[in-house]
């Protein structure tokens, strides 16, 4: 057997490699139930920590599959800028109805996601450098076609998504809860999970057992773009509209999330549940440094620490995992 | 004609400025393991990349139990049954065992739902006929090398594989691994399957292959029945060319005192227990097949490795390098196999690249450097070594390989070194080259630089050096010094020696 030697140790660090995200959510929770005790229940249910979590948390679905093929999309905020724009111009000026409004956001996102998936999976582009891209360009168009202005007023069949109720659940919530048990099904149950871990865990040998590795990077940021799309139609409904500012640092809130969930930069490691984890402590410090009030300067660099820990989290665990040496 | 069921025929294939295979033909019998051998470069991986469809030859034909077939990528190879276990296993390290065996054709209810139950059931039978007592749904990633090996196996199986190639599965396993893989192997034998097995070890060949054959200089030399050859035979036939004449005619050099001392130096996995020494004036040889840690030794004494244990002692001093330009500072320079990579900046003028690891105070003057001096340097050994350059303002990357060698060995000359190692210094060169290379090394050792000299070109070796280290597996396996130097004795010792593995 190996590792006999010292089972107690390697089991305390085998259980803080996989469970230390469920940790630290306990550890914030019962730190600000205790130093903020009428914030924390005024602010911090379970309801509403899910409901402040729910964009966040969809987000991070695409984001997993991405950064499990080894890839990763910086233009997630900027694209859901792009949408809600789109959708809100759409109804406002132009007058479509809600339920095309809807489609627009959500095609907007996935049609994103396809020129994205393209770019990498067809030419090759560095994921990064071409989502950066992405990130600049539909920002800038979004800015073009609201003249960088904000749009209020959703009618009722969106804003329902954002502040509606399903029996005792919100709406955004029931919308996260599907999303991830979806992508639970897609990553686990489904062939094209297993070629998804399969490409990402080692490129060269998808290809020799027959993958088509491409195709499956496509499919890849395209489901991305559909679940970004779900989080933009929250996101919209939510705000009522449109402001400049949406969006704005998303992907690293996202990234961050699904980092800190157990998913490694190197690929072929990584499971939802683990995202959905991240995005809860990513949503927990957010909504921490609003209610203390802190100046940007210091959110900033704390939510920079935060992206930094995560980074030093996954080379610890690849290390662990004999990913690297 | 129908006897054999793999019929490689007039195999052509050509790398730039390479003739890798020469109109091979190679038969393999239906239900044999049939051993494949030769020396480094000798045209086995081409030819079996031709065979897995990674490379496509320039010409030839491969017929399948007498059908014509065209392999033209991976997939097709293993659709046609073909299935390779190398040293390093292509499998998902995060992926259960039976997702790994089926990751080509999972078992599926429609829309591409997994159907967990046939998956696994399969993955059972599968392994157990490969003898692997383990979960299916374990991840790969907790397996033993060898474990690992028994899963590639359970997924050729599973693609009904007729083919197995097997490229030195053994180096990484220990005798009781490898006894197992013996016995996996004669069972697929007895279950009618076809093996070609790859190994340096020819202990191995007399005791699983029925029949062998050799490989030398991209051409098959020889193919018998195994009853038929003895393990010098095999030898004689992997090596035996003639000795050409480019090597400097040297009478028994005056050696000096002890330069450098290697003691009991261990970096695993590469290599244990390395132990020598080398004198002033000395060209001492390394020789060793792929694997067997030649590089490795001498990446660790500079220091571009951290060594686990060990000495090493240059001039009575212990000295510990932790970079190789302390190695450099302390007089050791190392000449890397990797020319192109390591040991040029190709885009760099030959001048700069020459006097790169010149020390500045060299160069100093006053509180200025000269770096009229600089070019000086640089014209005295274009001159000295007689690099072919228009200028010395040329960009290295123009000059031809052997020029290129030259510049990276007037670069270490600069700093001026005791001690020298040279890590296949002629690879890629051509032959007018080589012997002006050969010149440049004999002509220091002249001069009273102590020389490590390695290489896997046993002719090189039987030229230039004094005395000959030969290393197998990580092991220093023989000293051979010049007198008793032969091709067959050396290749003998690299392959093995008189150790058994299984």
């Amino acid at each position: 057997m190996p590792n006999a030697g010292f089972p107690v140790r390697k089991k305390v660090a085998d259980f803080l490699t996989n469970y230390a995200i469920y940790v630290s959510i306990l550890f914030l929770f019962v730190t600000f139930g205790l130093f903020f005790p009428q914030a924390f229940f005024s602010i911090m249910n379970v309801r509403n920590i899910l409901i402040s979590a729910s964009v966040i948390g969809v987000m991070a679905v695409g984001m997993t599959f991405v950064i499990v093929t080894a890839n990763i999309d910086l233009s997630v905020g900027s694209v859901a800028y792009f949408a809600v724009a789109l959708g809100v111009l759409a109804m406002k000026r132009a007058g479509f109805h809600p339920l095309w409004g809807l489609l627009i956001i959500l095609m907007a996102t996935i049609g994103v996601g396809a020129v994205n998936g393209l770019q990498i999976s067809r030419l090759k582009m560095v994921p990064l450098i071409a989502t950066l891209a992405s990130m600049g360009i539909f920002r800038g168009l979004a800015f073009q076609f609201t003249d960088a202005a904000s749009i209020y007023g959703m009618p009722p069949l969106i804003s329902r998504l954002g502040i509606g109720f399903l029996g005792p659940i919100p709406i955004p919530v029931i919308l996260l809860i599907l999303s991830y048990v979806s992508a639970y099904y897609i990553l686990e149950k489904a062939r094209f999970g297993t070629y998804v871990y399969a490409v990402g865990g080692d490129r060269e040998a998808a290809f020799k057992a027959g993958i088509n590795v491409p195709h499956i990077i496509f499919l890849v940021y395209l489901l991305h773009g559909f679940f970004v799309g779900i989080a933009s139609l929250i996101l919209c409904a939510r705000m009522d509209g449109v402001v400049p500012a949406l969006g704005v640092g998303m992907e690293f809130d996202v990234i961050t999330a699904v980092i800190l969930g157990g998913t490694s930069f190197s690929g072929g490691v990584g499971n939802v549940w683990g995202s959905l984890a991240g995005a809860v402590i990513i949503t927990l410090i957010n909504t921490a440094l609003t209610i203390l009030n802190v100046s940007a300067f210091y959110y900033d660099i704390f939510k920079g620490s935060v992206i930094l820990l995560a980074v030093i989290l996954d080379t610890f665990r690849q290390r662990r995992l004999g990913i690297v040496s | 004609m129908g006897e054999y069921f793999l019929e490689m025929r007039n195999i052509t294939k050509t790398f730039p400025g390479v003739k890798a295979l020469k109109g091979v033909t190679f038969a393999v019998q239906k239900g044999a393991i049939h051993g494949l051998v030769g020396e480094n470069g000798a045209g086995k991986s081409t030819l079996m990349n031709v065979l897995g469809g990674v490379i496509q030859p320039d010409s030839g034909e491969i017929y399948i139990n007498g059908q014509r077939v065209f392999i033209t990528n991976p997939h097709e190879a293993q659709r046609l049954g073909i299935a390779f276990i190398h040293q390093e296993t292509s499998l998902f390290n995060f992926l259960s065992i039976a997702r790994n065996i089926f990751i080509s054709n999972l078992p599926s209810h429609g829309r591409g739902r997994i159907d967990f139950k046939t998956l696994y059931e399969r993955s059972a039978a599968l392994l157990k006929r490969v003898g692997l007592d383990k979960d299916p749904q374990a991840l790969v990633k907790d397996l033993t090398v060898a474990e690992k090996q028994m899963v590639e196996i359970a997924k050729a199986l599973s693609f009904e594989s007729r083919i197995f190639v097997l490229d030195e599965p053994t180096s990484p396993l220990t005798d009781r691994e490898i006894e197992n893989l013996f016995r996996i192997i004669r069972e697929l034998k007895n279950q009618g399957e076809t093996i070609i097995y790859i190994s340096h070890r020819l202990n191995e060949i007399f005791e699983i292959c029925d029949s062998v054959t050799v490989m030398r200089d991209g051409e098959i030399v020889d193919t018998t029945p195994i009853t038929e050859t003895n393990k010098f035979d095999l030898v004689r036939k992997m090596v035996g060319r003639e000795l050409s004449m480019m090597f400097l005619q040297r009478d028994h050099r005056e050696l000096g005192k002890v330069v450098l001392e290697v003691r009991e130096l261990t970096k695993k996995p590469y290599f244990r227990d390395i132990h020598f020494s080398l004198r002033e004036g000395e060209i001492l040889g390394l020789f060793g097949l792929v694997g067997a840690g030649r590089s490795e030794v001498a990446r660790t004494i500079v220091g571009d490795y951290r060594r686990d244990s060990g000495k090493v002692i240059l001039d009575g001093n212990e000295v510990f390098f932790s970079h190789p330009k302390e190695a450099i500072a302390r007089g050791i320079g190392f000449l890397t196999e990797d020319r192109r990579g390591e040991g040029l900046a190709v885009e760099m003028e030959v001048y700069k690249n020459i006097t790169m690891a010149i020390f500045w105070y060299q160069l100093r003057r006053g509180v200025n450097l000269d770096l009229g001096r600089e070019k000086e340097v640089a014209e005295e050994y274009v001159k000295e070594l007689r690099i072919v350059t228009p200028t010395i303002f040329q960009q290295a990357k123009n000059l031809s390989g052997g020029n290129q060698q030259k510049v990276v060995v007037a670069k270490w000359l600069c700093a001026q070194p005791r001690v020298l190692i040279v890590d296949e210094p002629t690879r890629g060169i051509d032959v007018g080259a080589k012997s002006e290379i050969y010149h440049i090394v004999a002509n220091l050792a002249q001069e009273g630089m102590g020389i490590i000299f390695i290489s896997s070109e046993i002719e090189e070796i039987l030229g230039m050096c004094d005395r000959v280290l030969v290393m197998y597996e990580g092991e220093l396996i023989a000293e051979v010094p010049r007198q008793e130097m032969t091709q067959e004795k050396i290749m003998y010792y690299a392959t093995g020696g008189e150790r058994v593995h299984a």
